[in-house]
């Protein structure tokens, strides 16, 4: 009766050691969320978390090449094989692979669905806070099973690439899935990517899962999924995420706030990898219309009084110097036309020669978020060095667009990405409505237009000189650092490509570290 | 009968109170400077995506007409639907609500817990190094900061001890998962409260334990521990109890530290994220919420005083 007993406890040891031997342990990556998840519609992402989680389920027509090195960053196809401009810049032809699959059994990736994606934005139904970026779009055609043909108002299709690849203006959809899921699209995004949706929590996270049957995008290199399961873990605070990071609860953290580049640096097994160029460009806006702030003198005096290289330095790892209306990485961008290095003396004689010998007072508005409110002190410092009265005032960042728009303060601090010339200049218009500094001519109307719709690279590259050397001259803006997205990557982890958008990262050829 | 009867009116009370709160709030918060359309939009703001979006928010109503659709909605047991993320606020409210009032209550019971503990002994040592030394402590407790101490705490026994994680709610029910995910956040929210408990509970003591029905128990011979809480206790409680009650209202007013230090889902942050976005419909579900669980907490602390106290009497 014991030895029956004894060998009876040996057979169940064995096949309960047989079972764990059979289960492969699942692979998870866990990844810091900095916000909590607003609209996971692409045509209705808000905020960077939202952008992040549909990085890893959605795939562009374009996109940027953030594992390229050059500088502007090339665009590429990602969904699209090619994309073929007519000459007069007025068509482009994009041809799309074949095979490619649907998360959750929608189906095959059309042209019909590429279309549809595409429209969607422009449907007023769906309230997209990007449709601006679809304005010169006359139609769009599908011309064969995996054609689809964009006719633009004018000759501005090198423009319209540009747009996008930015802010998932080119992810394409299942049309069955949006019109099956209804209500619930904004919850449960389908796309083309490595990862597919499971589900949202809020104030928890999102969790994906491996999409089987995902294609690998060959030209980008990135094969199957290299994980199970991706958590994203929405944490507040930079200093808690680290922490988390080093017990091992994350495994990626994008750093957001000051101080964490340096105590990042202080831990083990982790990497520190950044993005090729700084992704915020900080600028002090100026408002044109009172009566100091609209004489140009007194704009390029308070540029003169900037130690720009001193303040990126000061802010820390997270700044870089650069001086120019564009972000680095976007196409004709140049610092080389800003002369305004540091020279107070020379600052203080131009407010002389403008009238304010003894200086004036300047209300400088800012929300303090991001680096925002440290740039905005730090410009307040130098200002204050040339005898200017600087009235600092801290507004919530809910209202701050309100606030500008009412046009009671003199300068106010923001920052900008976006990776197109023709948005970054589209500030710059008399016509728009995001104009809150009351600069912009006609004539410069008309050269930003005519740069956006040349659809030849060499001219456009030309005319976005142009531009940059008459803003840096008129100074609407004070272009600030740009301030550079940092991860701490767990040694664990290999593959991550970090974006240059603040917490924006790519997983798709994220694996486990040998 | 008397209970019945009581509980009926003070429910009836009860729900007078939160539509009237409901309603201030609904008005009030529209008073607030700021547009949840500006606030969507931001730099994508073209007059044509704001008028649309005001018109598909139902904005452009009158005041009243967006009153009377609330009252509507609510009657049918619908709270709306969060503008910002296009769900319902039920959905989002009923997502993080378990995970607020688990925290709740752990921080309540161990604030308890550890305030008469620490009262009754400094009552009993009154006056002894004992008694300063634990009074010391709550102020200490009292005057630390929620976030300063969850800082600490995660720096103890999350980094350097390893004992709990550093982030996240509690996935599954089990004993073990509450006690890895709540302990701290519980600690942290608990602990201040503890210390205002602890001072209460010793002042009330002192004084109950020089009455003369407590010499009388000391007289017959009868324990120390039996004496503080069997008879001591009791009459302490009455005060202490409306206390408590208080103190854990106060307690809501905690969570979205402890909430956002501890990376814990729950109404406070989402109550915080609301009021940012100005998204009116999760801000009115989030004061309702709220607005509930201080008449459900009231009245429960109402009832318990026939309970503890017999002599008092439900009317």
């Amino acid at each position: 009766m014991k030895r029956a007993g004894l060998v009876l406890s040996i057979l169940v040891l064995l096949v309960a050691a047989s079972g764990l031997v059979g289960q492969a342990a699942e692979s998870v990556l866990r990844v810091r969320l900095a916000n909590e998840i607003v609209n996971l519609d692409y045509a209705n992402s808000q905020s960077v978390s939202d952008t992040v989680v549909l990085y890893q389920v959605m795939e562009g027509l374009v996109e940027m090449d953030w594992t390229s090195s050059e500088m502007p960053i090339p665009i590429r196809g990602r969904l699209a094989k090619s994309y073929e401009i007519s000459e007069d810049g007025k068509e482009i032809l994009f041809t799309i692979y074949e095979g490619i699959k649907f998360q959750r059994g929608y189906g095959e990736l059309t042209a019909e669905d590429v279309a549809y994606s595409m429209k969607r934005i422009m449907d007023p139904a769906v309230k997209s806070r990007i449709a601006t970026y679809y304005a010169a779009v006359a139609s769009i055609d599908v011309v064969g099973p995996y054609q689809v043909k964009v006719t633009l108002k004018d000759s501005s299709a090198l423009t319209f690439i540009q747009a996008l690849t930015w802010n998932g203006a080119s992810y394409i959809t299942s049309k069955k899935a949006v019109e099956e899921l209804g209500a619930d699209f904004n919850r449960r995004p389908i796309g083309t990517g490595p990862y597919q949706f499971v589900s949202w929590s809020p104030g928890t996270g999102v969790y994906l899962e491996a999409f089987d049957e995902y294609w690998g995008a060959p030209a980008w290199g990135f094969g199957k999924p290299g994980y199970d399961k991706i958590e994203m873990l929405l944490i507040a605070d930079d200093m808690i995420a680290l922490d988390a990071l080093e017990t091992g609860e994350l495994d990626v953290v994008g750093l957001v706030g000051k101080g964490s580049v340096e105590r990042a640096q202080q831990m083990k097994d982790i990497t520190l990898s950044h993005a090729a160029s700084g992704s915020w460009q900080h600028m002090v806006s100026f408002n044109v219309k009172r009566p100091a702030i609209s004489d140009v003198r007194v704009r390029q005096a308070l540029a003169y009084a900037l130690d720009l290289k001193t303040i990126a330095e000061r802010l820390g790892p997270m700044e870089k110097y650069w001086p120019c209306p564009f972000n680095p990485f976007v196409f004709s961008a140049t610092d080389e036309f800003w002369k305004y290095d540091y020279n107070p003396a020379k600052a203080k004689e131009l407010l002389a020669e403008a009238g304010y010998p003894n200086g004036f007072t300047l209300k400088l508005i800012y929300p303090a978020v991001y680096l925002w409110g440290d740039v905005a002190l730090e410009t307040g410092h130098y200002w204050e060095q040339i005898g200017i009265d600087v009235d600092f005032e801290v507004i919530e960042y809910s209202l701050y667009a309100t606030v500008r728009r009412d046009g009671n303060w003199d300068a106010s601090v923001a920052s900008q990405t976006v990776f197109s010339p023709y948005l970054y200049a589209e500030l710059y218009m008399t016509t728009a409505f995001r104009n809150y500094t009351g600069y912009g001519t006609p004539e410069l109307d008309a050269l930003i237009l005519r740069a956006a719709a040349t659809p030849d690279e060499a001219q456009a590259e030309v005319l976005w000189r142009e531009f940059q050397q008459i803003v840096t001259n008129d100074l609407p803006y004070i272009w600030g650092p740009a301030q550079v997205a940092w991860f701490a990557i767990s040694n664990h982890v290999a593959g991550v490509i970090p974006v240059a958008f603040s917490t924006l990262v790519n997983l798709a050829a994220a694996h486990p570290a040998p | 009968m008397a209970l019945l009867k009581y509980t009926f009116s003070r429910t009836v009370r009860g729900v007078v109170s939160v539509f009237v709160i409901v309603t201030i709030a609904f008005f009030a918060i529209r008073l607030v400077p700021g547009d949840p359309v500006d606030v969507w939009l931001g730099d994508y703001a073209t007059p044509e995506l704001i008028a649309q979006t005001t018109q598909a928010w139902g904005l452009d109503k009158p005041l009243v007409v967006q009153y009377f659709v609330f009252l509507r909605q609510l009657a049918k047991g619908d709270l709306g639907t969060s503008l910002r993320a296009n769900a319902s606020v039920t959905y989002l409210i009923g997502e993080v609500f378990p995970y607020t009032v688990r925290l709740m209550i752990a921080g309540a019971v161990l604030s308890v817990f550890f305030g008469v503990l620490v009262g009754a002994f400094a009552a009993v040592r009154h006056n002894s190094f004992g008694d300063v030394a634990s009074m010391t402590a709550c102020m200490i407790f009292l005057s630390i900061p929620g976030f300063v101490l969850g800082y600490l705490l995660i720096y103890l026994f999350a980094v350097t001890w390893r004992i709990f994680p550093v982030i996240g709610g509690e996935k599954a029910l089990s004993a073990a998962a509450l006690w890895r995910h709540l302990t701290l956040p519980a600690l942290s929210l608990g602990l201040g409260y503890a210390g205002t408990i602890a001072r209460m509970t010793r002042s009330t003591m002192v004084e109950v334990l020089n009455s003369d029905y407590i010499r009388t128990a000391r007289s017959k011979g009868l324990r120390q521990s039996t004496i503080v809480f069997k008879h001591a206790m009791r009459n302490t409680l009455t005060s202490l109890v409306s206390m408590i009650g208080v103190q854990i209202i106060v307690m809501l007013g905690g969570l979205v530290v402890t909430e956002t230090v501890f990376s814990r889902p729950g109404l406070g942050r989402l109550y915080f994220t609301a009021v940012s976005a100005r998204d009116y419909p999760l801000m009115q579900g989030s004061i309702l919420v709220i607005a509930v669980c201080v008449v459900v907490v009231t009245f429960l602390v109402d009832i318990s005083y026939g309970i503890i106290d017999p002599r008092i009497q439900y009317t």
